[in-house]
């Protein structure tokens, strides 16, 4: 299959045609479909790849430029609820003052760990 | 043949190939379905390195490395000093100031600790202006603040009720739940509750009658549980105890403010609004760098000077002194005597996270 498309797309219009007419119509027809659809193929790949590069950074531009300037309303509300619980937890919390031992053992723990880690 | 002959049949041969191509069934193959899908993916990735390349910018360069950028416990050495230069020139171009961006470690011998007296604090919220200013925080509707002041209702000593004991359960909390810090011994009235609202309290002048304050930050755990459960590993604790966050390994996953029982990790949901005229362009990779959209930050205790021996903004900007920073391996340290001669207590003891943040009343 492929001979004869080479052959047929190194002639120009001209010589195809006028083999056309000495009885081989259907031949080169048949060639001319699959060098047609050959070139299309390698067309439709390159263009493909341009159209996709194209359309991705066009799409990435403009949907960062959209999303910039949408408004940031609930934003506020997001940061809140990340905190606001922790103020109710708080709230409720009974903190007890460390003995002298704690507070030296704490210390100690403090000491050794870096020693540790060092 | 002459010319208008040959080019008459060449359309008639074009005609009929076209319709025999139209007439052709289409059958889509496996082969198809690949080819159009590396098309795609091909031009998709052309289009988004073109994006990323084709720009002068200092920022889409910086964002193009950061890609193929290690943790930053794994870089080499050469690998900070390049992160740190593409890092500063992108700052000082986006800021319009000359930026430096500190990589210095952890200093031999410091556990840095830190103790607030709760009785001396008057409600300013001087520390966290000056925090938000030096650590280059989002501002306005992005607002972020790695300390909170929490307002609290001070409870009333009542000689009446002194053989009652402590309050049970009312009116704010559920059935049986006991209240807060017992300040002034039996109260006849629960401590510590905190109203509605009260996060963002605005009053016209402070301390307010009825009203004490309570200050919250990162602990900085010995034993931190917000480590524990980073699935990239870039949060970690640092040789002088401070846990830090590498912000271009950060997920945003958000486990580790899940993880965090004192409600210090702040998430970052929409991108920083840091004004230009505001930047602090004195900064460290692992401290106040701006951040970006979707990455989790916090406190730590201001990398960028207490590295260098200075003192944390906070603690700096606090009009009554109330609060101490210090070495904890070093027992003249003003936390350490701190620790030795006054009532200490910490929040969430009981979880064994090991806080360095203590709070102490005289």
């Amino acid at each position: 299959m492929k001979k004869p498309v080479k052959d047929i797309a190194s002639k120009s219009p001209a010589t195809i045609s006028s083999e056309s007419t000495s009885g081989e119509t259907l031949q080169s027809n048949k060639g001319l479909c699959a060098t047609a659809s050959t070139e299309h193929s390698r067309r439709n790949l390159l263009k493909g790849l341009l159209l996709g590069g194209v359309a991705v950074s066009t799409g990435i531009i403009a949907a960062k430029k959209v999303y910039k300037h949408m408004p940031s309303t609930g934003l506020k509300q997001s940061y809140l609820s990340d905190v606001a619980p922790g103020d109710r937890v708080h709230q409720g919390r009974e903190h007890v003052v460390m003995t002298a031992r704690e507070k030296a053992d704490m210390v100690k723990f403090f000491k050794s760990n870096y020693k540790r880690n060092s | 043949m002459s010319k208008d002959k040959e080019n008459k049949d060449f359309e008639k041969n074009k005609n009929e190939c076209a319709e025999a191509v139209a007439a052709t069934p289409i059958k889509k193959t496996r082969r198809d379905f690949l080819k159009k899908a590396t098309t795609v993916g091909t031009g998709a990735f052309v289009g988004a390195a073109a994006l990323l390349t084709g720009s002068d910018e200092a920022e889409a360069k910086t964002t193009w490395a950061e890609w193929f950028q290690r943790n930053y416990r794994l870089m080499t050495d050469e690998e900070k000093r390049e992160a740190v230069e593409r890092l500063e020139l992108r700052y000082t171009e986006e800021y319009g100031k000359k930026t430096t961006v500190d990589t210095t470690d952890a200093k031999e011998g410091v556990l840095f600790g830190y103790a607030l007296n709760i009785q001396k604090c008057i409600g300013c919220r001087r520390c966290v202006h000056a925090c938000v200013k030096e650590n280059n925080q989002s501002r306005e509707n992005t607002a972020i603040e790695w300390i909170r002041v929490i307002r609290m209702e001070k409870g009333h000593f009542l000689p009446e009720d002194m053989d009652k004991g402590s309050p049970q359960g009312l009116p704010f909390g559920k059935k049986g739940e006991e209240y807060g810090i017992q300040v002034g011994g039996n109260a006849g009235k629960p401590v510590g509750v905190v109203l509605e609202g009260q996060h963002y309290y605005e009053p016209e002048s402070v301390p307010e009658k009825d009203a004490f304050y309570f200050p919250i930050q990162c602990m900085q755990c010995e034993k931190p549980p917000c480590v524990k459960v980073c699935p990239v590993r870039t949060t970690y604790r640092e040789p002088d105890g401070v846990v830090v966050i590498d912000y271009n390994w950060c997920i945003g996953c958000r486990m580790c403010m899940g993880a965090c029982p004192y409600w210090a990790r702040r998430f970052n949901w929409g991108e920083p609004n840091l004004p230009k005229e505001d930047m602090n362009p004195k900064t460290h990779y692992l401290g106040n760098r701006p951040r970006m959209k979707g990455v989790v930050e916090k406190c730590t205790f201001c990398l960028q000077r207490t590295r260098k021996g200075r003192y944390t903004a906070c603690v700096e900007v606090c009009p009554v002194g109330a609060r101490k920073f210090g070495n904890l391996l070093d027992p003249n340290s003003e936390v350490s005597k701190i620790l030795d001669r006054k009532r200490v207590f910490r929040l969430r003891a009981d979880l064994n996270t090991y806080p360095k943040f203590f709070y102490f009343t005289d």
